[in-house]
Order: structure tokens, then sequence, then C-alpha cells
């Protein structure tokens, strides 16, 4: 009976994924509910991959999995994964019956799936991966994340005790999962400019998770992420396996350490939690048998989803759009730091505002106290254009952070906030949006481009 | 002025620093202190005007009370009458109570300066907005908690529920304003997001100001949340 159910659902899911997709949707979570109603066990009864991989994570997991998926692509292997979709257990399900054949039967080489880590409990027990990358742990939505105190309990309770970790040796948190297991930690090691003592206005985890003394850094790169050891006890962080040793962005090379041996690859990202996130995939590949030349043709190949990060050059003036996490400070924080370091003359566009708090409720207004803001103090921000309901609150903490007044414009509509989009004196504009909201964002990039062809 | 921070390396998770950001700018002249986790509170050698505790995971409670329970009875003493006002944002409003309950049922002993006790429900997450009127003010805020809490009476109640949940779903009171403890429910920076209660809080700790620190857009803040909770088909949770 099992069985039948089981052939029943993959059918009726791939059907619906099919009906989905001819009127123009994606249909990444449909399919898996559908799969989930007729069998309700369906993560158990799917046939697996030879390699089954979860990425976990608060900041970089779709990053990636998006690009561990391009890096298997490389290697020759058929794959799928949800990064087009959802995270949670649809999404999973979905990206599991677009891994079977009609028939139920495995097609494809490798599954990746993007796992939400709090979704993970409903997940990681079922479908068992040969793997899991946890990129890091820090803060995220109060509403449905709560701390990373609920987010580690949740992953280090529900990880089959199968699973091999991968796991970032400077996190504080996620470092310390599941001791049990198998785990294979990767890092980056000291660089120019590390920081010994935390510096953000966010920088959880950094008592001693053995005797609560405040830890000591050998170097710290941001938030709590770096490399510790406890003064009054033997707890510190765990050796990388893998190891960033030089991060070379004027030739675009990475050097790292690998199983005690040297090697240089291209550098995706100069952005050290991009390097994270390579070292995270570096490891994955390592760890199922990549040869050397293979790496190096992996990561002369793939490159950062465009999604998160674009720039559009009109005239004189460019346009970049950055995607933040909403909601979540320690993303958005990054984004913040990113942009301000620039060096060019520029308007900085906030569309952070979440667009289901909108709809019938009141965003929590406190997760902007969290964000650093002091980030924008520079001169060359020529101004900050704030849209969305809450506009006025991040006024107040931008204003709080020192930010000159006369530099700051709240419009609570974004389309019509375009319209006092600073173009003169600047080179670029940094439209920084919410993940959720990038049909919005797409449409205000559009208008702004307009105006700026008009200016041309 | 001076103004104690306990355990500011882990109680400070839901933007509640923007509290004692505000106080700072409020209060220049102040002296700002920050206990770490294994270090002596201060406010027990005294000469202390504020305590501020906040916003901390359910095993960071119990950290927490393992370091105050062994001072348990001083700080009852001054949570009756005297100069220091413990001012308690968030989940710490729970340590307060007698007891917390865990979600085996087994109980952790909290402070006890009041009839008040916890229960824990994670994985069950709880928000919802909070609309508290407070004397002649109405406060504006959010919960989101893995608990509820039991127990409390209008004596001791810092504020009537107008929409939204008190200290459990049912209940219509909020917070405790007692003796020199003030206690809330609400998340994070109370003081930024409801600067009609910064005024009266500066007072009550004879800071008195004219003026706040960037108080016209406070207001405006303050005044569009407002009217945004009375939108006929807003949702609480
Ligand atoms: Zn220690």
């Amino acid at each position: 009976m099992a069985k039948i159910r089981f052939h029943l659902a993959v059918i009726a899911a791939k059907l619906t994924g099919k009906l989905i997709r001819l009127l123009g949707r994606k249909g990444s979570h449909n399919p898996g509910v559908v799969a989930l109603k007729i069998c309700p066990n369906f993560m158990d009864l799917a046939p697996r991959a030879k390699l089954v991989v979860c990425v976990t994570g608060t900041n970089g997991k779709t990053t990636v999995s998006n690009m561990l998926t391009d890096a298997l692509l490389v290697t020759g292997r058929k794959v799928v994964s949800n990064r087009a979709g959802s995270n949670i257990v649809p999404g999973c399900v979905t990206n599991l019956v677009n891994s079977l054949s009609w028939t139920g039967k495995c097609a494809v080489d490798a599954t990746v799936f993007e796992t939400d880590e709090r979704a993970s409990r409903l997940i990681l027990p079922h479908l068992k991966p040969d793997y899991m990358i946890v990129t890091n742990l820090s803060r995220d939505t109060l509403k449905r994340n709560a701390h990373t105190d609920y987010i580690f309990s949740v992953i280090d309770t529900y990880c089959p005790e199968t699973v091999k970790l991968i796991l970032n040796a400077d996190c504080t948190c996620s470092s310390q999962l599941r001791p049990g297991n198998d785990r294979v930690f990767f890092g980056v090691g000291a660089q120019p400019g590390d920081h010994t003592e935390p510096y953000n206005l966010i920088a959880d985890n950094t008592l001693c998770p053995k005797c609560g003394t405040k830890l000591q850094y050998e170097y710290l790169r941001y938030n709590h992420i770096g490399k510790v050891k406890c003064p009054e006890c033997d707890f510190a962080s765990y050796e990388a396996k893998n190891l960033a040793t030089v991060i070379d962005g004027e030739n675009g090379t990475l050097s790292v350490t690998m199983n005690g041996e040297s090697a240089r690859f291209k550098l995706i990202s100069e952005m050290m939690h991009n390097v994270y996130n390579q070292m995270a995939i570096l490891t994955l590949l390592d760890e199922i048998g990549t040869d050397k030349a293979m790496i190096e043709k992996i990561f002369d190949t793939i490159r950062l989803p465009d999604i998160r990060f674009n720039e559009t050059q009109v005239g004189k003036l460019s346009l970049v759009m950055s995607m933040g996490k909403g909601q979540n400070s320690v993303s958005v924080s990054r984004n913040f730091d990113f942009v301000a370091n620039e060096p060019e003359d520029k308007t900085v566009i906030l569309d952070m505002d979440d667009p289901f708090d909108r709809r019938k409720s009141v965003e929590y207004m406190g997760w902007i106290w969290d964000v650093e803001y002091e980030q924008l103090c520079r001169d060359n921000i020529k101004q900050v254009l704030i849209t969305g309901p809450r506009c006025y609150d991040h006024k107040a903490r931008l204003l709080l952070a020192g930010f000159p007044e006369e530099k700051i414009l709240c419009v609570m509509d974004e389309m019509e906030a375009m319209d006092h989009v600073l173009l003169e004196g600047v080179e670029k504009i940094y439209l920084i949006f919410d993940c959720t909201t990038l049909d919005l964002a797409n449409r205000m990039k559009a208008k702004l481009l307009g105006i700026m062809e008009g200016k041309k | 002025m001076r103004i104690e921070i306990l355990y500011s390396d882990l109680c400070c998770l839901y933007g509640d620093k923007g509290n004692t950001m505000f106080l700072r700018k409020c209060l220049p002249e102040a002296e700002f202190i920050e206990t770490p986790l294994n270090g002596k509170p201060a406010f027990l050698e005294g000469d202390v005007d504020v305590v501020y505790l906040c916003s901390m995971s359910e095993k960071s409670q119990e950290l927490v009370l393992s370091r105050l329970m062994p001072y348990r009875d001083t700080i009852a003493a001054m949570a009756k009458e005297g100069r220091t006002l413990f001012f308690f944002v968030g989940n710490a409003y729970e340590l307060v109570g007698q007891y917390i309950q865990r979600e085996d049922g087994s109980k952790v002993d909290a402070l006890g300066l009041f009839n008040i006790y916890t229960k824990r429900q994670t994985p069950n997450r709880f928000n919802s907005l909070m609309k508290i009127g407070f004397g002649e003010m109405t406060l504006l805020g959010f919960t989101s908690r893995f608990s509820h809490s039991y127990g409390l009476t209008s004596d001791i109640a810092m504020g009537r529920v107008e929409a939204g949940s008190g200290e459990n779903p049912t209940s219509k009171l909020e917070g405790i304003y007692s003796g020199s403890v003030l206690a809330t429910y609400l998340s994070g920076p109370v003081l930024v997001s409801n600067p009609h209660f910064a005024h009266w809080f500066l007072r009550r700790i004879g800071a008195p100001l004219d003026k706040l620190p960037c108080e016209e857009i406070l207001l405006q803040a303050y005044e569009q949340r407002l009217k945004d909770f009375t939108r006929d088909d807003l949702e609480m949770a």
C-alpha cells in the first residue's frame, strides 16, 4: 500500500509541477505539498541519490547551495537542487520529486537541499543526508528563529548520527554541533586587518560555553566569527582541516591549506563571508574525493548567484542591487559594511520593509536597533533614502547613529520614492532590499533605470 | 547617575541595546557599567540608579538565575524600596517570579520577588503585538517568546492590555510596576519606540529632560505605528 501511495505521489506531484510551470510559475512548493498529501512519509520512501547534501546555517546557505550545485554539475554529475525555491519541507520534497523518474527511480547522481534551520527538524531525520554543511549560526528574525540557542538545539537534536558535518571552525556556535558525529572543519586563517576584540554591535556566542568566561580571540572577523580560546579553561576553536591562508583580491586568487598541503584557486569573491562560503564548498568537494585539477576547473567556472548582487551601468552612473535579509540584523549590517566601504560617492536606498507584516500587522522595529547604522556615517554617502511604513523608525536609528539629518529622506511609498533619488554628485546608487521584496525591488529598479536613462 | 547593564554579552537579543544606546544619548554624564556573567553585580555595593536586564535565551535565563540567586535576599530588600530601579525587559520579566517551569515539568527557582510563575512551551513560539495602557500613556510594542506567565494581579501590574497579549494570551494585565521594579514582557527598545514612556522613565529615575534626543522623529515614528495599530484588519500574532 505504501508503495502504491508513493508511486501515485510521484506522478501527481510531477503533473502538478508541469501544470504550474505551464502557468508560468516556478512550482517549487506545490508539487511537494501534493506528494506529502498522498504519501506523508514520502521523504522516507524516495530512493536516494548517490550523494545527498543538505546546506543550512543563518547566512550563506542560498549562496553555498547554489554554487555547490553548479560545482557538482561541473564534475559531470546530474544534480537537482531546490535553489530556485522553498527551503522548508514542501520545497525539499519537490526537489526530491525532481530527482526521480516518473516510475519513482532515482534519476540523478546528487541532490542538494538548501534547508531552513528551523525546518531541519522535519527534514534531516527523513532525508538522512550524507553530508550537511552548516555555514554559521547567528541571530536571525526573532519571530521565527528566536535565538541561536534554539536553532542550535533544533539541529543538534534532529541531525541523525550518520550525517557527516562540514562545519565552520570560526563560528563559536555552529562548530559545537553534534560532537559525536563525523565532522570536518573549514576556516579562514589570520588576515591583515583582523580584530582581536568584538567590535560589532552584535556579537553573540562570545562567552565560553563551558565556564561562561569572555573568550579571547586570536583573530576576529566580524560578529562572533573568529578563532578563540578560553582564558580560564581548555575550551578553544577546532583546527580547520581546510584553511584559507591568503586572500589575494588583486590577483583574484585564494591560497589554502588542504589536508596539510598548499593549493591555490581562483577567488570567487573578495567579500569575507563569501570566502567562508567558498571554503565550505571546497571542503565538501574534497570530502567526496574531487581531485585538485577538477576543483581548479570548478572554481574557474562557478560564480556568485547574481540575484544577491548585480550592477547596471547607465552612462556614468551605476545602480547596484544588494539583497539582504530583512529582520536579520547581522545580514543587513554585513550589507551596510560592504556598501559603506566602497570608495565612490553614493546614494543608498533602503527597501527593508517586511511585505508580510505590512499586509495585516505592524513590523517589529526592534531589530533595526541591532543593525549597524553607524557604518553609514561616511562623507561619501550623499543621501540615504528610506522607504516603507517603518521609515521613521529607521530614520530615528540613523540619526542616533550620528548620520546628518539633512542627508536623510523618508518616502513611505517605494515606487514614489524613486522620483527622489539623488542622482547628482554621485557615482553609484545602492538599492538594499529585503529578499522577500524581490518583485517590488525589481519594479523600483526598472523605474529608477528609466529615470537614469532620461538624465543620461 | 549610574546605570548597570547586567550580562550584556548574553542579554541583548531583540534590539534591547536600543534602550541603553538611547539612555547614553539622554544622559551623557551618566556612568554605564556592563557586568559580565562571571562578574559580581555592582548594585550589590549600592550607589546604582538603574539595573537593566533584557531579553535572553531560555538557557541564558538559567545561567543568569544561577548567578543572581545567591543575592536573592538583598535583591528582594532592594526591590521593595530604595533608590535603585530594576528595569527588566522582555523575558527578564520572568526572573522576578517564583519559578520557571520547563517543558518537561521540572522547575527552576526564580528570584521570587512576586507571586507570578512562568511555563515554557518550546518549540511553540508566541508572537503578538502589544498595545498597553500605562497611566495616561499607550505603549506600543511586541512580544516574541516561548513561554507565558501567570498569577499577575492588578495591584502590582504595570499596564492594562488594550490590544494583543498580556502576561498570557487570556490575561488583561501586563508587566509589573511595584516598589523599585519595572518589568515588562515588551521586547526590545521600549524607550525609543515610546517617547512618552521615555520621558516618564527619565523623571522616575530623577533625570527629567525637557526634550529627548531626536524627539520629533521618535514621535513621528510612534504616531505612524499608532496609526497602523488602529487599522481594522490588524492581526495581532
Ligand atoms: Zn572556559
